[in-house]
């Protein structure tokens, strides 16, 4: 009896311990958006929680930045290894660009101090400073932006960027003609982004790549000085930085891949800024030595029907999910509400966006949704969704399976890693329904559609083909691509748009959110459309 | 105590193992436990809807334990008791999947390894080392690495860094047995090797592999949960409790019950898996009781 | 007793080659084209087959493995598939803060584990034996990242004491040392309980009773000295469970260990760092095995080393 009591007494110790680990935030919960109506204008509004200056910040000259990625390829445009978007943080502070992307997608002079571009679309003349030096001292000269261009135009990720690239002529020390072989819409935002930051040459020349990424040097307002392997970058103020030494000396990016980790570290000072950050726990903040924003990605979240094996060849099945998917409680349940909801698979951003009402929008109908199920010959069968584990694709993926389940689909989820769900998907055999996985369009543009239905790419050997591809709207991609006449372009991408709607291959869900959270005295911290792209040297303490 | 001895001297051996068992309340309360936790589970259809599972509804998202929902409700407003419970199903079954695969495989080899000894004993047991020479965890990790994300792949991953632990026990218990007294004694009354294997080596070298079974059971719902944690294990949609609780990770601060009751849950669970496997090897080795 | 060293050394390769050849088969094996995950989804199928060849991925498996493990006798690991980085060093760079964090929490686990345990030894069946041996069984039945979260919450956040992540000092590595560390616990304290209760059975303590010695003077001399043997084996095992178990104590206080470049490379399915990690971790189990037994050698003269 008395050993009873014990083991009574001591459970009741492991209930009361881990409550009062818990409880330490009380449980005040905060309202949730559950009207998931007004979500879309608070995207890009400052969550400011009434800033107090705190004296901590008073001279100080150095940040903490965290992010859950690491960086660790530090060569823009690698040549032997993919290049993902880990890196932009610390690239675009250590390289530069020609042209810089502005907050609102603008375009501001960087390494170049104006440029023009040819009736025909197919030459951009960039004018370069004359006073930007490497940080080893090197003079930057048009040579330097030549060469990164001619090599970076031509790798295989580069060429995706920098489409219709053909080559760049030296006119003098600080002019540059940059040939296209076609006119490019978005070709200002390909110079904004990795591919076109500026290398050293004759330094590239002398130590390789290798050498290059272990110890690169650019000609950003800060200088590489180490990495600790699954750590930390850290980066020091360069003071001969041509726009002026930047006010915060020292910068450094942590790894921090937790997100309780990321918030705890928030509150407690540990970390001044964290990048790419969970917006649920975000909007739980309860304290205002930390401010956040948001705002709309370059990504975007379609569901990807296979439609040439399966359930998913009967286009009554496809046009079923279409208008069956309440995409307003995917918002709530993935991004608390503050994501823009998705018609088309082109953010309201991007360059080339058909204008409003020009376009089909298919609009949530449960009713319609099970009239179309029933006009399919869909038959209990499993609809297998795949996606990538850990991921807020994941997250979304669950919600659509309950939403598919009340329709009346048997849906299942599967989440996997990346080489698996590459092995499923793009390079199987058609062994799935349906495909989530957000996709970045790094030009900022309407062409981002080529990468997703142009057979030119879509139909490469050794990848399946999910019947997305028609002559049709490869013709109004090519045209949308090469077009120079802004209206024009939204026409074409108009057309492709009703057609990949009408054809119900997929539903665009909504499009990603980029959240920052900053320490409230820091100043200038601006998320933008490019996922991680800030510059750190427009930052300072208050 | 005494009487109790005398009283049950003449018993056959498993009265007096189950007798020794019942005497033990830590071990009596985790069967106990246990017991329920498997009849709710099993159960669970009869009183829960399958639907509740999936069924979500943002409008009711991080409702607080109480009436309407017993365990409130998670981020995408599913009722967590229904996931729970359901989700014991798993985890408990994919638990015993792992252990009752690995020793398949761990009593086969180690059976055939302790009773040929010599050569073939050795190359088993040098397979052996093999898997054991790396860290469970770092083991399964890597063949998840190979193999890829599932359910089925994580089952398999956890079966085979668990099972030489089991070989080697049975090979121990064998190699052990084989020259006990009794045993020989057996041989000189001319006893057949089947009735010698069946009747005193099998009954006598199964409770050391039924004591670690029991105790490994507990530790591959740990392991489970740790791979669901740190995102390679069960896919998420299927409700295990180590994926309940990772799904929920990022708002633990906020709504502690979410991390508190499943984690109560795994916790409970295999705190009595334990004590029942402490109890059954109490109750095998008598040694080290008085 | 050097022929005892080299032997058992000896013994470590085969070990090592079937785990390599295990891990790389499997590996090699896998669902999905390295080539195509490596250059990205944007890559150009030329751009793919070249990447194809130059991992050497068209060679037949055991070919692959062959040159893999000529690599390896060189102590030449490779480099990382994703970001070029050598394997070994990344390794090596990482390494300080799993050992910190791993002889920190094995700290814990003795200094806390063996008194409790002889204390539940000596108050056999008391409530102290109870209480004791419930709590550590409870620390060891609750998963480590869930203690670790609300440790964590409980500590760095509301009362503040401890920096929640990081690895810089070694206040840093204190929650996380008693996180990985009470895992063990109850292996510890039962193990030590189970050895005490062994040796105190033995003839020469009774022996010493009836004479009358006095039991605290029983207890250290006699029954604590011979009683430790089987606990420092152990020692030796927790070890290679402190490894594995660090990978969800790194994952969750964010120290950048050799466990959390393992979790990265597995989800990418880096080949080169998951071998690397699995080869050089195998090879360090087995030497630190080697190093318990001979001091479990050194200290019990009973125990013979002739393998």
């Amino acid at each position: 009896m008395k050993k009873k009591a014990l083991l009574a007494g001591v459970l009741s110790a492991m209930a009361v311990i881990s409550l009062a680990g818990c409880g330490s935030k009380p449980a005040s919960a905060p309202t949730t958006a559950a009207d998931g109506q007004t979500t879309t204008q608070a995207a890009s509004e400052t969550q400011s929680q009434t800033a107090e200056t705190t004296s901590a910040a008073a001279g100080r000259d150095s940040v903490t930045v965290a992010c859950a990625a690491e960086p660790d390829c530090f060569f823009p445009f690698h040549s032997t290894l993919g290049t993902n978007m880990d890196e932009v943080p610390i690239l675009h502070n250590v390289y530069e660009t020609p042209i810089k992307l502005g907050p609102d997608n603008s375009h501001e002079p960087l390494l170049a101090e104006s440029w023009e571009i040819s009736e025909d679309g197919r030459s951009y003349t960039l004018h370069l400073r004359d006073d930007v030096y490497f940080h080893n001292g090197d003079k930057m000269t048009a040579e330097d932006v030549a060469f990164t261009l001619n090599s970076a135009g031509h790798t295989s990720a580069g060429s995706a960027q920098l489409a219709n690239y053909d080559n760049t002529e030296v006119l003098d020390d600080k002019t540059v003609v940059i040939h296209l072989t076609d006119p490019y819409g978005p070709f200002l935002n390909a110079l904004c982004g990795r591919f076109a930051l500026i290398v050293n040459k004759s330094l590239y020349e002398e130590i390789g790549e290798d050498a290059y990424n272990d110890a690169p040097v650019g000609t950003g307002p800060y200088k590489f000085m180490s990495r600790i392997s699954g750590d930390r970058v850290t980066l020091e103020a360069y003071d001969k930085y041509w726009a002026g030494e930047p006010a915060i000396k020292n910068v450094t990016f942590m790894v921090m891949s937790d997100t309780n980790t990321q918030m705890i570290s928030l509150e407690n000072g540990d970390i001044d800024v964290l990048i790419n950050a969970n917006i649920g726990s975000l909007s739980k903040l309860q304290t205002d030595k930390v401010k956040w924003e948001t705002k709309d990605a370059s990504s975007i979240d379609n569901l990807a029907i296979n439609c040439s094996k399966g359930v998913g060849t009967d286009i009554n099945f496809r046009r079923a999910l279409q208008c069956g998917i309440n995409k307003e409680e995917l918002n709530i349940g993935v991004y608390e509400g503050y994501a823009t909801l998705g018609d088309i698979q082109i953010c309201p951003s991007f360059s080339g966006r058909p204008d409003p009402g020009t376009y089909k929008v298919v609009e949530y109908d449960f009713e319609k949704a099970k009239e179309y199920l029933a006009a399919s010959n869909y038959n209990g069968e499993e609809f297998k969704l795949v996606t990538v584990a850990g991921t807020k694709d994941e997250s979304g993926a669950q919600i659509i399976q309950g939403q598919l389940i009340e329709l009346g689909i048997n849906c299942t989820v599967s989440a996997v890693d990346a080489a698996s769900y590459n092995a499923m998907t793009e390079n199987g055999d058609g062994d799935y329904g349906a495909k989530l996985r957000f996709s970045g369009v790094s030009v900022l543009d309407a062409d981002g559609l080529y990468y997703q239905y142009n057979s030119n790419f879509v139909l490469q050997p050794g990848k399946y083909d999910a019947g997305v591809c028609s002559d049709e709207l490869d013709d109004l991609l090519q045209k949308g691509r090469v077009e120079v006449d802004p209206e024009k372009r939204k026409e074409f991408y108009a057309q492709a748009c009703d057609l990949i709607t009408d054809n119900a291959y997929g539903v665009c869900l909504y499009y990603e959110v980029n959240a920052c959270a900053y320490n409230s005295s820091l100043n200038g911290v601006t998320p933008r459309a490019l996922t991680g792209l800030y510059f750190f040297n427009d930052w300072s303490w208050q | 105590m005494k009487n109790n001895k005398k009283k049950f001297s003449n018993k056959s051996q498993l009265g007096m193992i189950t007798f020794r068992f019942s005497k033990n309340k830590l071990a009596m309360f985790g069967l106990a436990v246990i017991t329920l936790l498997i009849i709710l589970c099993i159960t669970a259809p009869l009183y829960i809807n399958y639907e509740d599972v999936y069924k979500q509804s943002m409008a009711n998202r991080f409702i607080s334990p109480g009436s309407g929902h017993i365990f409130g409700t998670d981020q995408f407003g599913r009722d967590l008791f229904a996931r729970i419970i359901y989700g014991g199903r798993i985890s408990l079954l994919a638990g015993l999947v792992v252990v009752a695969f690995a020793l398949i495989l761990g009593v086969t080899l180690g059976g055939i390894a302790g009773y040929f000894g010599g050569r073939v004993d050795n190359i088993i047991m040098r397979i052996c080392d093999v898997f054991m020479a790396v860290p469970r965890m770092l083991l399964s990790m890597a063949v998840v690495a190979a193999l890829g994300q599932g359910t089925f792949k994580m089952l398999l991953a956890l079966s085979i860094a668990a099972f030489p632990g089991y070989a080697r026990t049975v090979r121990a218990s064998i190699m052990t047995l084989r020259n006990q007294e009794y045993v020989e004694a057996a041989k000189c009354c001319g006893t057949s090797s089947a009735r010698i294997i069946f009747k005193h080596v099998v009954p006598n070298g199964l409770g050391p592999v039924i004591v670690s079974a029991t105790l490994g059971l507990g530790g591959t719902i740990l392991a489970i949960a740790s791979l669901g944690f740190l995102g390679i294990g069960v896919a998420s949609p299927t409700p295990e409790w180590g994926t309940i609780l990772s799904e929920n990770r990022t708002n633990i601060r906020y709504y502690p019950y979410l991390g508190l009751i499943p984690g109560m849950f795994i916790a409970i669970s295999v705190m009595c898996l334990n004590f029942v496997g402490d109890g059954l090897r109490d109750a095998l080795d008598p040694r080290m009781k008085n | 007793m050097t022929k005892y060293i080299m032997k058992r050394i000896l013994m470590l390769i085969p070990v090592v080659i079937g785990i390599t050849m295990f891990i790389y088969v499997i590996m090699s094996l896998a669902p999905g084209d390295p080539a195509t995950l490596i250059m990205g989804p944007d890559a150009k199928y030329e751009d793919i087959l070249a990447k194809r060849q130059e991992l050497g991925l068209n060679d037949p498996i055991f070919i692959r493995y062959l040159k893999y493990m000529a690599g390896v006798i060189r102590g030449d690991f490779g480099t990382s598939w994703y970001n070029g980085y050598n394997v070994m060093s990344e390794f090596l760079s990482r390494l300080p803060n799993t050992l910190t964090l791993g002889l920190m929490s094995m700290a814990i686990t003795i200094v806390i584990g063996i008194p409790f345990g002889v204390i539940a030894a000596v108050r056999q069946n008391g409530a102290i034996d109870y209480c004791t041996l419930v709590l550590a069984m409870l620390f060891s039945s609750m998963p480590a990242f869930w203690f670790g979260l609300m440790a964590q919450i409980y500590f760095c956040i509301t009362l503040g004491w401890l920096p929640a992540t990081g690895a810089d000092t070694l206040k840093h590595f204190i929650l996380p040392s008693i996180t990985l560390a009470s895992g063990s616990l109850a292996g510890q304290v039962r193990l030590t309980r189970t050895s005490m209760l062994e040796v105190n059975k033995l003839d020469y303590v009774r022996t010493a009773r009836s004479k009358g010695a006095s039991e605290s003077r029983i207890i250290m001399k006699h029954v604590l000295r011979n009683g430790m043997l089987p606990v420092v084996t152990s020692i030796g095992g927790h070890f290679a469970t402190l490894i594995g178990g660090a990978i969800v104590t790194e994952s969750v206080f964010a120290i950048p260990g050799v466990a959390s470049l393992m979790i990265n490379a597995v989800k990418i399915r880096d080949v080169p760092v998951v071998m690397g990690i699995i080869v050089v971790i195998s090879v360090f189990v087995g030497v630190v095995n080697l190093l318990v037994d001979l001091t479990y050698a050194f200290i019990d003269p009973r125990v013979k080393l002739d393998g």
